[in-house]
This record gives C-alpha cells, sequence and structure tokens, in this order.
C-alpha cells in the first residue's frame, strides 16, 4: 500500500493518492497521479494481514514491512521525518524488512 | 595505515586524551566507522583493554565444563550466575565507536558443590543474523553511525540486547534498553527469540534494569518517544498490567528505575538518545541546556498518579534502592555525574584502545517529599559505578550500597574502568572496601544471601575482574562482612571476555 501526503494536517489520515500494488519485484517504479503543492510525503506498508490500514503497536510503531520518504525516523513514519520536495524528481522509498 | 602513520596516531591520541580530566576534549580523529586495524595497533600498549577487542562470531559461543579454581567455593552455593554486555564490535575492516555498540553475549556461570563451569553466547537477534549474513553492520547503532545502510522497521532493527540478563519464569530475559527482551534458554543459552508479551505489544521496549520484588513480580519500564510504558510480569512469567503514560522529557533516556512498595521511581537525566539518525562521526551525548535531573515517581497501581521532582542537572545511569518512610518520603540512592563525559569521551576512548579519563560518578541520596515536592541531596564524595544491594530489600529500607569503585590509590591510572569494590554504609556514611589492583578492572559485583541467614552483611559478593597480567577474565567470591580480605574463591577462565554490564544470580 503506498499514501501520499500533502500536509502535515492530514498525514496519516487524507492521502491525496493511494495506490494498492501486489508485491512483486525487489525494486518496484511507478507513477502516481494527482499530486500538487510543493511537497509530498509518501508511506509505503506491506499488508501483510490484508485489512487494508498499517498495524501498530501500542505505542504506534508499525508491526508490518514499511518505508517513507524523507528520512525515516525508527518510531514509524511522521510528516516531519517523510517530507520531500515535489519536483518531478524520482522519489525513493524503501521498505523496512 | 603503515608503522610509521600508526605511531604518529599514537603520539597524537595521548596528549589530547590526558588533557581529558574533567571535561571535553578532542579524541583521536576516526574514519568512520572506525577501523579494527587502529584498535589492534594502539591496545599493543594498553593491556588493561584487551577484552575491548570483543569476540567473533565463531569465539563467542563458548564453553568450559570446569575453571581452575583458588579458594574454597562453598558447597551451599549453587546456582547461576548471568552476566551480559556488548561483545562483538568488529565486522570485517569495521569497528563500532562506542563501548554500547557491540552485540550482546550473555555468560551463564554455573555454580554446583563447589565446581564452577562457564558457557558464553552471542544473543542471536534479528540484527546479529542479518549482519553474519551480509558480512557486514548494517544498522544504526547506539554510539556509531552507520548512515543508515538498511531501512528500520524499528527500535527492534537495531537491538543488539547487550545490557543486562536475568533468569524469570525459567527463561533467560536479555535485555536492552529501547527493544524487546530475547529469551534464551538456560540449558545453552540458545536463544529463542523475542519475547511478545502480547500481540499489541511487539516491539513496544522493555528496558534493561527490570526489578524483581521479593515474591517474584518483576517490574519494567519501556520509552519511545513521548511515550512511557510500565509492565508488571508475575512469578510465572504472565504478563499482569502494561500502562501507557507520557513522559515529563520526552525523547530522554530511561535507563533505570527504583521500586518501592507503591511506586515506581524514575531518574530521568536531561540527555536525549537519537540513535536512528545518522550522523557525522561518533554520536554526541549532552546534558541538555537549562534542563533539570527530573525523578519521577508514579504509582504502581495508577500511573497517572504521578510527581515529578526536579534536581539541578546531572547523569545518571543507575540507582542503588529506593524505599518509603512513614512520613511519607520516598528515599532514593542512585550514581551521578555532573555531564555526560563518560558517553562521549570514556566510552569512546576504550574503544580506541586508549585510556582516557577516570570515571567521575558519585554515590548519592535524595529524599522525596511527596506533600511538600520538597527535596533533600546527599552527595558522597567517591567514585563508582554499578550499585547493588541485597535482592531482599529491593524497594525496603537497606542499609549498605555495593558498587564497583575507584580511588587515588593508582596514580597515572587514567581510565574509566573501576579497580575496587565497595560497601557504604548509607546510614553512617562509612566505606569498606577492597582494591583489587592496579592491573585489574572491575566489573559489576551482586549481592548474594547466605542460605538460612537474614543479616544483610550475611552475604557472599560475586562479580568477574579482567585481569591484565594474566590476560584472563576471573569469577570472585568476597564475604561481604570481609569485604576487605578480597576473594574467598575464584575461578578463571581459559580466555578473555569481553567487559560487560549487569548481570543477576538465580539459585539452583
Amino acid at each position: 500500500m503506498l499514501a501520499a501526503y500533502s500536509d502535515a494536517a492530514s498525514y496519516g489520515k487524507k492521502p491525496v493518492a493511494a495506490l494498492r500494488l501486489a508485491a512483486a519485484d525487489a525494486v518496484m517504479r511507478f507513477q502516481v497521479c494527482g499530486l500538487v503543492g510543493d511537497t509530498v510525503a509518501l508511506q509505503l506498508f506491506q499488508d501483510l494481514d490484508s485489512d487494508g490500514k498499517m498495524a501498530t503497536n501500542l505505542v504506534g510503531m508499525p508491526t508490518e514491512p514499511w518505508g517513507a520518504s524523507g528520512s525515516p525516523g525508527m518510531m514509524g513514519p511522521s510528516w516531519d521525518t517523510g517530507q520531500v520536495a515535489l519536483d518531478g524528481k524520482t522519489i525513493v522509498v524503501r521498505l523496512s524488512q | 595505515m603503515n608503522r610509521r602513520h600508526l605511531l604518529q596516531a599514537l603520539t597524537q591520541a595521548l596528549p589530547s586524551v590526558g588533557a581529558a580530566i574533567g571535561g571535553a576534549a578532542a579524541l583521536p580523529s576516526q574514519a568512520r566507522p572506525a577501523l579494527a586495524a587502529d584498535f589492534a595497533a594502539r591496545v599493543a600498549s594498553q593491556p588493561l583493554l584487551t577484552p575491548f577487542k570483543g569476540v567473533t562470531d565463531a569465539t563467542g559461543d563458548c564453553f568450559t565444563a570446569q575453571l581452575p579454581t583458588r579458594g574454597r567455593w562453598p558447597a551451599a552455593l549453587a546456582g547461576r550466575f548471568y552476566r551480559n554486555g556488548p561483545a562483538l564490535y568488529e565486522r570485517g575492516t569495521e569497528r563500532y565507536q562506542h563501548w554500547f555498540d557491540g552485540d550482546g553475549m550473555v555468560q551463564q556461570f554455573t555454580l554446583a558443590g563447589g565446581k564452577v563451569s562457564h558457557r558464553g553466547r552471542l544473543v542471536r537477534t534479528a540484527k546479529l543474523a542479518a549482519e553474519q549474513q551480509a558480512g557486514r553492520f548494517l544498522f544504526e547503532a547506539f554510539g556509531t553511525s552507520m548512515a543508515q545502510r538498511t531501512p528500520i522497521s524499528g527500535p527492534d532493527s537495531l537491538n543488539p540486547a547487550n545490557t543486562n540478563a536475568l533468569e524469570h519464569a525459567g527463561r533467560i530475559l536479555a535485555l536492552w534498553e529501547g527493544g524487546s527482551a530475547y529469551s534464551l534458554a538456560p540449558a545453552d543459552l540458545s536463544t529463542q527469540g523475542p519475547v511478545v508479551w502480547r500481540d499489541d505489544l511487539r516491539g513496544v521496549p522493555f528496558s534493561a534494569h527490570p526489578k524483581v520484588d521479593a515474591a517474584g513480580h518483576l517490574w519494567n519500564i519501556g520509552s519511545a518517544g513521548r511515550h512511557l510504558v510500565v509492565w508488571h510480569i508475575d512469578p510465572q512469567g504472565q504478563l499482569v498490567d502494561v500502562q501507557l503514560g507520557e513522559s515529563p522529557f520526552p525523547g530522554g533516556m530511561v535507563h533505570d528505575m527504583a521500586v518501592t512498595e507503591r511506586h515506581l521511581v524514575l531518574p530521568l537525566p536531561p540527555v536525549k538518545l537519537r540513535f536512528d539518525v545518522p550522523t557525522d562521526g561518533p554520536r554526541q551525548f549532552a546534558l541538555e541546556p537549562g534542563q533539570p535531573l527530573r525523578i519521577l515517581v508514579m504509582d504502581k497501581a495508577d500511573i497517572k498518579k504521578r510527581q515529578v521532582f526536579e534536581l539541578p542537572p546531572q547523569m545518571v545511569f543507575h540507582v542503588g534502592n529506593a524505599h518509603e518512610t512513614r512520613d511519607g518520603q520516598i528515599v532514593l540512592s542512585f550514581i551521578g555525574a555532573a555531564d555526560a563525559g563518560f558517553l562521549n569521551i570514556g566510552a569512546v576512548a576504550v574503544m580506541q584502545g586508549v585510556a582516557g579519563a577516570p570515571g567521575a560518578s558519585t554515590t548519592q541520596q535524595v529524599t522525596l517529599d511527596l506533600a511538600s515536592g520538597r527535596v533533600q541531596m546527599t552527595a558522597f564524595d567517591d567514585q563508582v559505578e554499578f550499585p547493588r544491594i541485597d535482592p531482599r530489600r529491593i524497594g525496603l529500607p537497606a542499609r549498605w550500597l555495593l558498587s564497583g569503585a575507584g580511588w587515588n590509590k593508582h596514580l597515572g591510572r587514567k581510565i574509566a574502568l573501576l579497580h575496587g569494590v565497595q560497601l557504604r554504609d548509607m546510614q553512617g556514611g562509612r566505606v569498606r572496601r577492597y582494591d583489587y589492583g592496579d592491573q585489574l578492572v572491575v566489573e559489576e559485583h551482586i549481592v548474594l544471601p547466605k542460605p538460612g541467614q537474614t543479616g544483610e552483611l550475611d552475604a557472599w559478593l560475586l562479580g568477574t575482574t579482567f585481569d591484565a597480567r594474566r590476560q584472563a577474565t576471573v569469577l570472585n567470591l568476597l564475604d561481604a562482612a570481609h569485604i576487605e580480605d578480597g576473594p574467598i574463591a575464584q575461578a578463571q577462565l581459559p580466555y578473555v571476555l569481553p567487559l560487560g554490564f549487569h548481570g543477576n544470580f538465580t539459585a539452583a
């Protein structure tokens, strides 16, 4: 599952674009359409339990493999660490194991 | 690096570290990450630091059925003594820069019938398994930045399970401050995996200094960003309860805690740990300007009932003990230092194979008045770490505080490692101690009550030392009532164990 957010207020709640893809190759490339503005934060997770949500523990840490744009910290994705410039360049998101 | 460059590095290193006493100083500049060869060259002239070479994947699994002994190991002393500490520091040509980074290795000394055996084994964490397979370090570490080579799923991606070990409800818990406990089998120290206390608690930090009360109930804390978690595990190893609260100093270090009959008492030094953030060179730690040392007192039954006491800023790792008085006060003993110099300098210097500076942490006692919020503080003049008390008196009044200690006996020993053990009378202030000598490094010692006896000094003291003359790790037993006489029994290992942190004893 991939979601793109455009600001802090909607982060984790209301994506401006979302994709559901079958996990396939080690490296996957795809286009995300419909983004506007100067910044974006991408959030990716592998939906192992197929419930459409990123599973988290009591303190909100992801318990399914996840990744985010920017410089993700160890407590999970956030707008602060995830926001990157939206300038047409490829954004790399790496999935944790 | 050729020999001439090595000598230059050495001569550059020593003066700067000599100036490090009492304050920040430049350490030898290091490639990032440090090269194993640099340490090997420097440690040749620092025999006390040999244990910081650490183990390999092969030597991190060892067993000796019967250690040669001296003196007499009492037949009444039977059980398993566990210790844990960072142990694997190098992979390929790379070397961690900070003592706290190494992968954990649990040591198990089995005492039975006057004989002593030893088994040691690396904790097979997810991190260790991934790095063994890759043949190189993959993850950020506590004090060494690896430029985030591998995306992390959470603190457990970095968890080296390297700080403490205790046997509880039939399994060994290998503990680290920021992640899950790892479970190991007492029979052979094989790693069974991270402990999942409940499905929604997967990966929630279970820190390294739980306290087990006289009835066998285990209390622990965990911190994650702004969250503070309190764990209560029953004597059968089942989760009784987990409580979720907020830290009064979000993102701060939460290392140790004390328990009393009704309360949990946590020193919160004004230090933030951000070991998931890549840095250029060794990670820096500092007391946050303008921030006090907080002591958080929480009601065990409902952690929302709490009080925060503010003290002058200090670095604190470890508590001694705490107890409640009849007039509504909590008395807490702990070990504190004026700055984070040990984290920044001492624990980095030893990894470089240079001596550094003596430690500067002292015994302190505070009385916290719950009604008025007032604090009374006593600081003792000593140089100590690794405080322990009679385990039957955890949370109750205890008179004697055991610590590893250093003092002005061996002038020129400029090293943040201890050479003696001391028992401090927390009521009268008197200190009784034993000096292992200039050529030894003293590790944590613990208090073992003698079976069938109740007095606080009717106890043995058990702990390891590294003997630089023999280049061997030694297990020592002292009589608490005669600490000045030194070991009454010893067992020598045929190898050098990495210097570890904390341990606990389980009677057979």
